[in-house]
């Protein structure tokens, strides 16, 4: 399955979903690695330097102006945002390719 | 929806910014717009950021001061302010215009950016605890913004337009890859790159809150040198196409590769400079609300967002010593 939002941030990653919620414990981001970050909206920018270690990033809200955006792509890490909806189509373990030129995740595998 | 002024497409799609949900209402024959349905502001914040609103149009273009309200819910809404198409068009077609704008804007922000780093010294000098500094700062605030805001709108209503354009416009004659990397070489900004280097926590939260988040100091400068290195690979494309439109294309381009990196960095200056300013203000409003709750003025700090400045200002000195210790 594909699901298209705005390219965001430059590059291709493979790896699996991890959905941060707000009431997520800081202690559970902080030891976040080499995961492909998904959250509904970046409204504290903190939160992208906590989660540095991410593999890429995934926003149900955002484009490619926002000031998340700007930020990630500093960081170098791949981004897809403003997927609206279909933010809810993954789910946390999905196994997803992320292109961050064209905007693009792949579902390679469900959890 | 795809909107035709002066020849060129509009796309009024937002994808998730702040003005997607743009509302308009008739009331008395008066058309008044809300450029932010879901962001209310209080009485405090509505009275400080007003004269910003009112002088846009007259900042911008020269014509009439703007009206506007603030409703029941705390959300503000416009009569005879700027329109977005007009930014967006007047930015794209005369550049010598936008090119003013940004001179004017530049003396407003640096002024701005120069006081904060004074009221910031004078906050660690211990000043903080001065009622007349308090009160002061924050009218100064209110000063501030009645230049600040008009120069925010050359960006805020037009910034995702200008940008969702420029790629579409490279989509339509190229392709989605090279557009990406076009831009993702054009839209940069000191002030997230210092924000990653400082590694200090800002939060998006756009209203006073108490306790006040920590204060700082955003570092960054507009860029005028900005390029891709994709830029050739495009103009390649465009010539190898048979069509007569390739000069308009190319001078559209053109234009939006000027334009397009700055209005990104324009918004990016908004953003920090405009949260660090709150966040200051917010810490003397927060000395100012201690000091009235000590008084049983207030019952709880968020009252004093129910004030306009004046009437803050007439409260403290009426009941509150020069020393707010």
């Amino acid at each position: 399955m594909e699901i298209y939002g705005i390219p965001a941030s430059p590059g291709k990653k493979c790896g699996k979903v991890f959905i941060v919620k707000s009431n997520n414990s800081p202690k559970i981001k902080s030891t976040i690695r080499n995961l492909i970050i998904a959250v509904e909206d970046f409204t504290d920018l903190g939160l992208i330097l906590e989660l540095r270690n991410a593999l890429a990033f995934i926003s149900k809200r955002g484009g490619r102006t926002s000031h998340a955006a700007s930020i990630i792509r500093e960081l170098g890490i791949p981004y897809v945002s403003g997927l609206g909806d279909d933010f809810y189509k993954l789910k946390s373990n999905d196994y997803v390719l992320i292109d961050g030129f064209e905007g693009k995740i792949t579902i390679k595998e469900r959890s | 929806m795809v909107q035709m002024r002066h020849g060129i497409a509009v796309n009024m799609l937002h994808h998730g910014s702040a003005i997607t949900e743009y509302a308009v209402k008739i009331e008395k024959g008066v058309k008044w717009i809300c450029l932010r349905p879901q962001r209310e502001l209080s009485v405090l914040e509505f009275d400080g950021k007003r004269g910003g609103f009112e002088n846009t149009p007259t900042i911008l273009f020269g014509q009439p001061k703007a009206t506007c309200y603030r409703d029941k819910k705390g959300v503000i809404w416009y009569s005879n302010f700027v329109d977005e198409n007009d930014i967006y068009c007047r930015t794209l077609h005369d550049i010598p215009w936008f090119i003013n704008k940004l001179k004017e804007r530049k003396e407003v922000f640096e002024g701005c950016k120069k006081h904060m780093s004074t009221i910031v010294k004078l906050i660690k000098n211990g000043e903080i605890n001065n009622r007349d500094f308090c009160i002061q700062q924050i009218q100064k605030w209110k000063e501030f913004n009645s230049s600040l805001f008009p120069y925010m709108f050359l960006a805020l209503m037009t910034d995702e337009l200008i940008i969702e354009n420029f790629t579409d416009l490279i989509n339509k004659t190229s392709n989605k890859v090279l557009s990406s990397k076009i831009l993702y070489d054009l839209l940069k900004s000191e002030y997230s790159k210092n924000f990653i280097k400082k590694g200090k926590l800002a939060r998006v939260s756009k209203n006073f809150i108490f306790p006040p988040e920590p204060i700082f100091i955003p570092e960054g400068i507009i860029r005028f040198d900005l390029y891709s290195n994709f830029e050739s690979d495009y103009i390649d494309i465009l010539m190898a196409q048979s069509h007569g439109n390739v000069g308009t294309t190319i001078d559209l381009f053109n234009r939006f590769k000027f334009i397009a990196p700055i209005v990104f960095q324009l918004s990016e200056e908004n953003f920090y400079v405009m949260r660090s300013f709150s966040i200051i203000i917010n810490h003397l409003l927060d000395k100012v609300a201690d000091a009235l709750l000590s008084l049983d003025i207030l019952s709880n700090k968020y009252q004093i967002l129910d004030y306009t400045i004046d009437q803050l200002t007439t409260l403290s000195f009426s009941n509150l010593d020069k020393s707010l210790n």
